[in-house]
Order: C-alpha cells, then sequence, then structure tokens
C-alpha cells in the first residue's frame, strides 16, 4: 500500500470522530442559525429552517440534551414563549465541526 | 457543497424582516404626505398664506403612517415571523441607522426653520429653493447609507426616489411642464413604493400565516 493512500485512509479515519448531534442536516442548520444571531423564538427558527414544528422541537430537545442550545421558557401574557440560543459549548462545537469536515472535504478533493 | 457562511445567514435572517413590504408602504406614506400638500395647493384647495394646513397634513399623514407601521410590525409580522435578537454587528449597524436618523431630522429641522426666516435665496437658476436640493442631497446620502446598514437593497431605490421628488416638482413648476407637477412628481415617486409595499404585504400575509395563532405556538 502505498504512503499517499495510508494517509487517505488515515485522513478518513476522521470521519469517525466528528460530532454525529451536529452532522445531522437539521440540527447543523438550527445551530448555523443560532450562532447567526444571539437568540431566537421557536417560530421564527420555524420560518427559517422550514422544518415541522415536531422535527424541530425533537431536534432542539436533542440540542439541548448536548448542551449546545439553551432553551429559556417564559409566559408573555397568558401565552408560553420560547427563546432559544447557542451555548459557548455548542458555538465551539460548531466551529470544530466545519473545521473538521472543510479539512475532510479538501483532503478528499485534493486526492 | 456550497459553503456554510454565518454572516450570510444573518443577513438573510435579518432581511426577512423586511419581506413584509410594510417599510415600504411607511416610506411611500411618508413621500405621499410631503407632496399632499403641494398637490392640494396647485388644485387651488389650499394656500400658503397660512403655514397651518402645509403643516398639518403631513404630520397627520406621517403620525397615521407610524401608526400603522407600529401596529402591523408589533401584530402582523411579529406573531408571523417570530422574535429574534440579533448580535452585536448587527446592534452597532442599527445604531449607525438611528444616528443617521437624528442628525437627518436636525438638518431638516434647521433647514426649515432657515426657510421661514427666509435667509435662503428664492429661485437660482435652476429655480429650485435651496431648502429643495438640501433636502434632496440629504435623502439621497441617509436613505443610502441606512440601506447600507441595513442589507435593504430597495432602499436605494427609494432614496432616488426621495431625492429626485422635490427638486424635480419645482422644476418642473418652473419650466410650466405640465399642469400639476405635484401630482405626477409624486404620483411616480410616492406610487411605486406604495405598490411594492402593498404587493410584498399580500404576499407575505399568503406566505407566513399565523402559525403561533394556529398552532399555539411560541
Amino acid at each position: 500500500m502505498s504512503r499517499q493512500k495510508k494517509r487517505d485512509i488515515q485522513d478518513l479515519g476522521r470521519l469517525l470522530i466528528i460530532d454525529r448531534i451536529i452532522h445531522e442536516p437539521a440540527r447543523l442548520m438550527i445551530l448555523a442559525y443560532l450562532s447567526a444571531v444571539e437568540s431566537a423564538d421557536f417560530i421564527f427558527l420555524l420560518n427559517q429552517t422550514r422544518l415541522t414544528q415536531g422535527n424541530l422541537s425533537f431536534h432542539l430537545s436533542k440540542l439541548e440534551e448536548s448542551h449546545y442550545a439553551a432553551i429559556k421558557k417564559k409566559f408573555v401574557g397568558k401565552r408560553p414563549h420560547t427563546m432559544l440560543s447557542i451555548t459557548e459549548k455548542g458555538r465551539k462545537a460548531l466551529k470544530e465541526y466545519l473545521k473538521t469536515m472543510k479539512g475532510l472535504i479538501d483532503s478528499l478533493v485534493d486526492s | 457543497m456550497e459553503q456554510l457562511n454565518i454572516k450570510t445567514l444573518e443577513k438573510k435572517a435579518f432581511r426577512s424582516f423586511f419581506k413584509d413590504g410594510i417599510y415600504d408602504v411607511f416610506l411611500g406614506l411618508i413621500l405621499l404626505s410631503l407632496g399632499l400638500p403641494f398637490m392640494l395647493n396647485e388644485f387651488g384647495w389650499i394656500n400658503y398664506e397660512t403655514i397651518t394646513m402645509p403643516l398639518l397634513i403631513p404630520i397627520i399623514i406621517n403620525a397615521g403612517a407610524l401608526i400603522f407601521f407600529i401596529f402591523c410590525k408589533k401584530y402582523i409580522t411579529v406573531p408571523r415571523l417570530g422574535i429574534v435578537h440579533f448580535g452585536k454587528p448587527r446592534k452597532r449597524k442599527m445604531m449607525h441607522v438611528k444616528l443617521l436618523l437624528a442628525i437627518s431630522v436636525l438638518i431638516g429641522v434647521i433647514t426649515f426653520l432657515l426657510s421661514l426666516l427666509k435667509v435662503f435665496p428664492v429661485g437660482g437658476t435652476t429655480g429650485i429653493p435651496l431648502p429643495f436640493i438640501i433636502f434632496g442631497i440629504q435623502a439621497l446620502l441617509v436613505f443610502s447609507f441606512m440601506a447600507y446598514f441595513m442589507d435593504f437593497t430597495r432602499l436605494y431605490f427609494y432614496a432616488f426616489l426621495f431625492a429626485v421628488s422635490m427638486p424635480l416638482t419645482f422644476w418642473l413648476k418652473k419650466n410650466a411642464i405640465l399642469t400639476y407637477p405635484s401630482l405626477y412628481v409624486f404620483s411616480l415617486t410616492a406610487g411605486p413604493m406604495l405598490v411594492i409595499g402593498w404587493i410584498l404585504f399580500v404576499r407575505f400575509l399568503r406566505q407566513y400565516p399565523n402559525k403561533a395563532k394556529a398552532e399555539g405556538l411560541r
């Protein structure tokens, strides 16, 4: 096996260590939007991501479980209001994920 | 693979609030309010001997436009598009916009007061009174900067429409090209803003149903 091929396989091995929480397209999209703003509510994310209500709730719960997103619930009048924001951990994880993916894609495209 | 650009996402998110056409209608009403006294004067319904009517009409329409703007944003746009708090770079940009508007209002008030004191020369080579040239330049600069800071592309076009409205009216009046110059000029400048605004507004209402109300979300 050539040295180049071995290096390519080692590079591809990095695929196994990528963050699977962020790797899911819907969650990546949610995190990307949350990283672009300070905070946003459920309706805003629903419109921007075009996900269904159930889907968005599910992925937000996953992100909250991983401490990548913070969910604050409060009442405005009689209505519950949910504000969402990306946590510092989430921001770091997103940055790391993008860096890893970019490196992987670049190495695949180059080889 | 399309590059994931956070800045572009932020811009897209911010610009989504201009989809409702309310800014367009608001600006159209403001320009119309400035032109209405001239139109009514041309029809012979009001005169400039007393300053009350020419001042009162824009104030009433502007107040109405402001109420319309606040009401629509609060009860129509926000429930449909949601609430979002933008980051520091956007807040800084919006601070620039507020500062620009404050300076613009200040210049407007000073120009108006000086014109009341008849400090500015009347006529000149172009026949356009100096306050209206100042208004045109100011509108062009302020709205263009606002368009830049707010990433609101249509505002460049509106800056041009605001800028040409008053000087063009006076130029047409001086050269007696049209019978009712204000009517034509303000229909062609405020008109497109109002039409674009209403089209966008109707499209927005169709595109974005009130999900919060329908599904009890928030």
